[in-house]
């Protein structure tokens, strides 16, 4: 496995701090991902991994802290910045447009053109997105059926598998995943799941958030554990077990 | 298969239940009255749709991003009469005082869009704004009279191309292009997008904003053309033009298909609706139906095609 | 005189031929929100009856647009003459067009067209209206011995529309002298659109900057009911002689119940009901008589029609009770006697 070898990290965070108002939602963290890698971040609700993930996909900017890729400084202004480098996300709540088809849906943002460019009134190359959108999906070894269906009539498991399939579409470095199961079946789940084991087999780091712990234990390779604001573990996960994890995220209190 | 798809694709656009109901409408109307297929009730029907349609081809489009504009009456009325008082008062070319009239429409679209996309008001409040803003620069501009009296090669704009009244091309030629726009362009992939999921397309880096503010930017623009089509055809551009025309333009988008919750629709099932409106209104003169009995009747009519609308045809959510 | 017989006799019998269907007669209404055009409706459905032709009535919810679709509409289904209540009076120029180019006879009602041919304007002059119920109300200003000056408010109807333009012009030239002569001070001059909520809603923001007020003037009744109640909202006395003086236009049934309660002082009577019946009358004659507007009928100076002329009446306490049969019994339509 590519997982948590000793050379240099793909991204590095240092220091991360934010406020939200009053609020110290991120004190100091630091986190990273290999390529090849899947590190399976978790926490209470509230402990910070949200805001985390947002700031490495340049939703939020740090108030304090700095991003490395490579070695080297970043900063981004927008999740485009965060793109360019190679940093896809997966959002759960944000999934994808229902009332557009698979490939619309895959190509949302980079339409390719037959005319006009990247203008907005550029002709769409509809043959184009769904030959390649085909194409893309049969590279993951996904069956989606009808490509023509609108987002809205697809099951839970194939959204999720489209969203997947659009953020890998630029071939990402790194792909951020938060609750790409929370809607699923259990049948769907384990799809998603051996996709995120293929995205490995493609030395594609991975940053998987789920509140379900074997989940997480299923897949990754590394667990980083925050608990209001802060880093409170991070190991392989062979290392820990479940009801480990759980004592770190409630808190050390007792027990 | 390829029929299946393409099936689909209409059911999807949901112009079959307007189109349906406008056959249904054309059928009945002709076995009612003799007069209903006459070249001139023809004529009077495709003039008289003319000005209601592209209000909703503007509004459909403004529907369809999950928003509404209430102004688009209002905004009828500022340009048509920006255009007349250029022409009467001013003493403007026609070209000039057309260009007027449109920039005036573009401009409260505009506007429109940035208390929108900008200051985030919602749609419904800051079109109503814009709608009492509009109404009373009317009023302030025109010194509350009508104006009246234009040349006639303005007229000529209510006239006639061939059999085909003018008013009904320059309609007709809005909507392919508008059409055409929305299914083959980014820009009407977008329009479907934000009204399907704004947060989403956001993130994917759409520039939501600019789609917005093109939106209303349109509907300004239909709304202006359709004060300047007004003009022309009443040779008269007066204060109160306009008054209450959001509502039919939304009621047309909707008869026609499209959702007032954004993203499902069409501006073929538009034009289609409003065709509906009209030849209900013209119908019901042509048989001399009294005015208490017509507000039942079209009451009736419109509870009816929207009962069906929403139920006969379900969607995927 | 037999050469004329014959030809009326010839007349007649064509029209006997011609009409031994009913004509139809179209009659297409401003708005029929404001209860006088419903008056109208009633005095042209009245007509209808009383002659026997079939009156279709259209409703332009005051929207010129609207109204020349109507028009259209009618024109297309093939009726027989027209009597129109124009929304506005250059807009709809070209729906009488369209009817002159389609050979159907044109009455205008309550309202003149300012284009287009015209049989004849049936209506009354709302300037002279204007004018007679400012006068009364200086009438009774006077009667009251008021303190000079009278401070009155004018509530004005929708701007633009020539009714309101019309009436403004019939009070100012009343009153004007009386102002240039200190006599009159004008409290508030505001439009409330001829409706009576905004009748309400403008005359309670007036009294919230002053309540010393003599007498209020509309260019309509609902104005003048929504100003009354604002004022009983506002815990002050109306009517002759001590409290404020309420002068309404259109004589409408809740204003001449106002009169006979004291309420108001009186309410101009522009017989709507006479207007509409006549306009049927008269379109009725014209097709199956041969009906003219009679030699020597005077021109309507503002448009230029042919004008015949309603009865006015200004009711107050003196003759409210008379009110029904001045403005609902149609005097013989000029031309008929």
């Amino acid at each position: 496995m590519g997982g948590g070898n000793g050379g240099r990290p793909w991204v590095e965070m240092r220091g991360i701090h934010k406020w939200f108002g009053g609020v110290h939602a991120l004190k100091g963290v630091d986190f990273h991902v290999h390529r090849g890698e899947v590190v399976g971040l978790i926490g209470d609700n509230g402990a910070g991994k949200s805001t985390l993930i947002k700031i490495l996909s340049g939703v939020f900017p740090p108030d304090k802290g700095e991003i490395l890729i490579e070695g080297r400084r970043v900063r981004f202004r927008s999740p485009k910045d965060a793109k360019e480098y190679g940093i896809e996300t997966v959002y759960q709540e944000l999934a994808l447009v229902d009332n557009l088809d698979v490939p619309a849906n895959i190509f949302l943002g980079r339409e390719p053109a037959l005319v006009g460019g990247r203008g907005l009134f550029a002709l769409l190359h509809k043959g184009r997105m769904l030959r390649e959108a085909r194409a893309l999906l049969e590279r993951l070894k996904v069956n989606i059926g009808d490509l023509t269906s609108l987002a809205g009539e697809l099951s839970g498991g194939q959204r999720q598998t489209v969203a997947i399939a659009r953020a890998l579409y630029t071939e990402p470095k790194l792909l951020i995943m938060d609750e790409p199961t929370a809607a699923l079946a259990v049948q769907e789940t384990r799809k998603v799941l051996d996709l995120v084991r293929k995205l490995r087999e493609r030395d594609i780091g991975v940053v998987f958030i789920s509140h379900t712990l074997q989940e997480v234990f299923a897949v990754a390779d590394r667990i980083v554990i925050l608990r209001k604001g802060e880093k409170v573990g991070d190991l392989p996960a062979a290392a820990l077990t479940v009801d480990e994890a759980v004592k770190l995220m409630v808190g050390g209190e007792g027990a | 298969m390829d029929i299946k798809a393409w099936l689909k694709r209409i059911n999807r656009n949901r112009v079959l239940f307007p189109l349906g109901a406008l056959a249904l409408l054309v059928i009945v109307a002709a076995s009612l009255s003799p007069h209903f297929l006459t070249p001139m009730n023809i004529k009077n029907v495709l003039s008289q749709v003319s000005i209601i349609a592209i209000l909703a081809a503007g509004e459909a489009c403004v529907i369809l991003t999950g928003g509404i504009d209430l102004s688009v009456g209002a905004v009828l009325a500022i340009s048509g009469s920006i255009t007349a008082v250029l022409m009467k008062w001013v003493g403007a070319a026609i070209p000039l005082a057309i260009l007027g009239g449109l920039g005036a429409g573009a401009l409260a679209g505009a506007l429109n869009g940035l208390m929108v996309a900008w200051v985030r008001i919602p749609s419904f409040i800051a079109t109503l704004a814009m709608m009492a803003v509009a109404r009373g620069g009317t009023l302030v501009l025109t010194n509350g009279r009508p104006v009246s009296g234009f040349l006639k090669s303005f007229r000529a704009i209510a006239g006639y191309a061939g059999p085909l009244p003018l008013l009904f091309l320059i309609t007709f030629g809005v909507y392919v292009l508008w059409q055409l726009a929305l299914s083959h362009t980014r820009f009407g992939r977008y329009v479907y997008a934000v009204g399907g999921n704004e947060t989403g397309t956001r993130f994917v880096g759409v520039n939501v904003r600019r789609v917005k503010l093109l939106v209303f930017i349109l509907a300004g623009l239909c709304a202006a053309i359709g004060g300047i089509m007004l003009d022309a055809r009443l040779n008269a551009a007066y204060p109160t033009a306009g008054e209450g025309y959001e509502l039919d333009a939304i009621a047309a988008a909707v008869l026609g298909g499209v959702s007032l919750s954004g993203g499902v629709g069409s501006l073929v099932g538009t034009f289609f609706g409003a065709l509906v409106m009209t030849v209900l209104g013209n119908i019901l003169n042509l048989l001399k139906v009294g005015a208490f009995y017509q507000y039942i009747a079209k009451g009736l009519i419109l509870a009816v095609a929207a009962i069906s609308l929403s139920r006969g045809i379900k969607f995927a959510k | 005189m037999k050469r004329l017989i014959a030809v009326l006799g010839t007349v007649l019998l064509l029209g006997a031929l011609v009409w031994a269907e009913a004509p139809t007669i179209a009659v297409f209404i401003s708005t029929l929100k404001n209860p006088y055009f419903v008056t109208l409706a009633d005095g042209a459905k009245a007509a209808g009856e009383e002659f026997g032709a079939e009156v279709v009535i259209y409703d332009a919810q005051d929207d010129a647009a609207l109204q020349l679709s109507q028009v259209e509409d009618a024109i297309a289904a093939g009726v027989d003459a027209i009597c129109i209540n124009p929304v506005h009076t250059e807009a709809l120029i070209p729906a009488v067009e369209k009817a002159n180019e389609a050979g159907i006879p044109v009455f205008s009602v309550d309202r003149d067209v300012l284009g287009g041919e015209r049989v004849c304007y049936i209506g009354t002059s709302n300037v002279l209206a204007a004018e007679q119920g400012a006068a009364t109300l200086i009438r009774y200003l006077a009667l009251a011995k008021r303190e000079l000056p009278w401070r009155i408010v004018i509530l004005e109807g929708i701007p633009g529309a020539s009714a309101a333009v019309e009436r403004e012009e019939g009070f100012k030239n009343v009153f004007k002298p009386l102002i240039d002569g200190g006599a009159i001070e004008v409290v508030a001059d505001l439009t409330a659109y001829f409706d009576r909520a905004k009748g309400y809603q403008v005359m309670s923001d007036i009294l919230a900057t002053t309540t010393d007020i003599d007498a209020v003037i509309a260019a309509n009744d609902e104005m003048i009911l929504g100003a009354l109640e604002a004022i009983k909202a506002a815990g002050l006395k109306v009517g002759f002689p001590d409290g404020i003086l309420l002068m309404g236009f259109d004589a409408i049934d809740d204003a001449v119940a106002a009169v006979k309660t004291g309420e108001l002082v009186g309410t101009v009577a522009q017989a709507p009901y006479i207007q509409g019946y006549w306009g049927v009358e008269a379109a009725y004659r014209y097709l199956v008589e041969g009906w003219r507007p009679p030699e020597g009928t005077a021109i309507y100076p503002p448009t230029g029609a042919l004008f015949i002329p309603t009865p006015v009446a200004v009711v107050t306490a003196e003759n409210v009770d008379q009110v029904a049969q001045i403005t609902r019994t149609p005097p013989p339509l000029p031309g008929t006697e």
